[in-house]
């Protein structure tokens, strides 16, 4: 084992929480060869990109959004739109390698993916990893199981320099995140996200019976502490 | 005189199409060298572009239209 693992309950803001993230970033620069696990959650929201920030519809749709109890925080790595809330598991991932010698995204992506699924595994289940079309934020390492996606995975990436003793060394960061839906009422997440792209002049409409939670996935059996603990035993085992 | 702000070729390796997801300035604004000036989207991920000289930023390529690794998508003046 490598990384340093740091855990976090929702806390102020769900926007604190989710800057937050590019606070490793810096610290993977910072030291290189102690990469950072992140498991963390945040108060219920909906986590958007900033493509539609610039809508000039926007701001008056996350304000009324904001009112019906669902913010809009606009996030720094890539992808979709996606709800997210205290019963979401955030997954991070921070580490930094000389530019040469740094994963491309896809390497990335399939390492991180082929972890999670080794957890999942471990748990009695079968996840595929592939896009699922008509899902939030979909891409081609969604996870699903049985054909419903329970997780979306998205980077983000800073080229920065690392003082070493030999002098400064260029340096590729990157963050890979994902997100997993635990528990919980998906569906008035997703309610709530496209009456807001609705309203932010960005509408669509999402596949309900092809996202899931955990729990309503394996009808109870597998819950998130679970996983968690698998996730860990699967992490001590591997380099990520 | 300008200088070109080109996409870096090595900002990623797969011969994929990204788009500015985020401009941090607005067109004519001047802005320092480091300044973090875009954020850029290739499938899911998410990369910085920083400025490579101070002057004034001129935006060639708006959001959500597709480029390659290399185009120019901005001027410093």
């Amino acid at each position: 084992m490598n990384w340093s693992l740091r855990r976090q309950s929702p806390g102020a803001s769900a926007e604190a929480d989710i800057d937050a993230e590019m606070a490793l970033l810096d610290a993977a620069l910072a030291d290189p060869a102690r990469p950072i696990l992140r498991l963390w959650r945040v108060s219920r929201c909906l986590v958007v990109t900033p493509l539609l920030a610039h809508r000039p519809r926007f701001r008056p749709a996350a304000d009324a959004s904001a009112a019906r109890g669902w913010p809009v925080v606009v996030r720094r790595t890539g992808g979709g739109p996606v709800p997210q809330g205290p019963e979401t598991l955030s997954i991070s991932l921070a580490a930094a390698h000389a530019r040469e010698a740094a994963p491309g995204i896809d390497a990335a992506f399939r390492h991180f993916a082929d972890w999670i699924c080794d957890a999942l595994r471990a748990c009695g289940l079968a996840p595929e990893i592939g896009e699922i079309a008509g899902s939030c934020c979909p891409g081609r390492y969604d996870i699903a199981i049985g054909g419903r996606k329970i997780v979306g995975i998205a980077q983000r990436r800073r080229q920065g320099r690392h003082q070493g003793g030999h002098g400064a060394t260029l340096m590729t960061a990157t963050l890979v995140h994902a997100m997993l839906w635990l528990e919980g009422d998906l569906a008035a997440g997703i309610d709530a996200l496209e009456r807001f792209l609705g309203e932010a002049g960005a509408p669509e409409r999402f596949a309900r019976a092809r996202m899931g939670t955990l729990e309503e996935i394996t009808a109870g059996r597998v819950t998130g502490a679970r996983f968690e603990a698998a996730l860990l035993a699967a992490a001590a085992s591997a380099t990520l | 005189m300008s200088t070109p702000v080109p996409v870096p070729r090595d900002l990623w390796e797969e011969d994929l199409p990204g788009i500015v997801s985020a401009w941090l300035f607005e067109d004519g604004d001047t802005v320092s060298e480091g300044d973090l000036i875009a954020e850029l989207m290739v499938e899911k991920t998410s990369y910085d572009l920083t400025a490579p000289k101070a002057g004034r930023l001129r935006i060639l390529v708006q959001p959500e239209i597709p480029f390659q690794r290399g185009d120019v998508i901005a001027s410093i003046e």
